[in-house]
């Protein structure tokens, strides 16, 4: 029957370990806690009150890790992680890249030779692909530039 | 000679059931705030220019897609979205696809519809 008590209180003291390892954030690893409990639990006989003080304590313990490594944590931070800075070429193809726009919305004609162009810069970041080409695409969907292209406006 | 006109209803009955099923043509049509069409009618289409799809584009923690429709007849339009559940339908067009895409006064997608269903036409070279 003591056997049985054992038993059960382990299960149960795992149990709860790892129930508590999932909501309290915790460095050590699960284990060492329901390796804590195990051991209270052969040093004593169990009854019911054994069984809560077992409980108690597991609880303390886990609580406590977890306050302490919550004291441990950078603070959270509102910023998103910046960008890399673009490189030289990346900038330069911006440029480049605003200089065809412009001159195309100055024409009122998109034309082959400046989708073309556009292509050829392989180095423009993906953000600034759609920052140079938006007062284009802006100006199409208004119907303010005439397209002379054959297919996709920019691919 | 009895048996012609029976060997014709058979065979007429074989060219119907192959070409039975629902069959649609979504050719680009391009509204002031929307544009539409498959990719397939468009690539079968007559007017030389006329052409729809979407491109997606990645970099460092960036994910972008672009569509694009032109109409055959002048009308071109198209939008950029950076919205990861837009880049993801954009993802999901397929060759026999029809799309429709919807923007802002930016330039920017703020729908992507995706159809693939049995009555569009499959691309074809």
């Amino acid at each position: 029957m003591r056997r049985l008590a054992i038993a059960a209180a382990i299960l149960a003291a795992c149990g709860l370990g790892f129930g508590l390892a999932q909501i309290v954030p915790s460095a050590a690893p699960p284990v060492s806690a329901t390796t804590t409990v195990v051991e209270r639990a052969e040093g004593r006989g169990l009854d019911e009150l054994g069984l809560r003080a077992l409980i108690r304590a597991a609880i303390r313990d886990e609580l406590g890790a977890g306050i302490a490594n919550r004291a441990a944590d950078p603070p959270p931070s509102d910023t998103p992680a910046e960008p890399p800075a673009p490189s030289v070429e990346q900038v330069q193809q911006r440029q480049t890249a605003d200089q065809i726009v412009a001159s195309a919305l100055a024409s009122g004609v998109w034309r082959e030779a400046d989708r073309d162009a556009i292509q050829r810069l392989d180095q423009l970041a993906p953000l600034d692909w759609v920052e140079a080409l938006r007062p284009l695409v802006i100006a199409t969907n208004a119907r303010r530039v005439k397209v002379e292209v054959s297919g996709p406006l920019f691919l | 000679m009895k048996h012609i006109p029976v060997t014709a209803l058979v065979l007429g009955l074989m060219v119907a059931t192959s070409d039975a099923g629902s069959k649609f043509n979504y050719p680009v049509v391009i509204g002031a705030t929307s544009a539409t069409g498959s990719m397939a009618d468009a690539r079968s289409s007559a007017l030389a220019t006329m052409n729809i799809g979407c491109h997606t584009r990645y970099g460092a923690n960036t994910h972008v897609a672009a569509c694009s429709a032109g109409d055959g007849q002048g009308l071109v339009a198209s939008c950029f979205t950076t919205d990861p559940v837009l880049v993801d339908q954009a993802r999901a067009l397929g060759d026999d696809s029809r799309v429709t895409f919807w923007w802002d006064a930016t330039g920017t997608c703020t729908q992507i519809q995706v159809l693939k269903f049995s009555s569009a036409a499959p691309k074809v070279p």
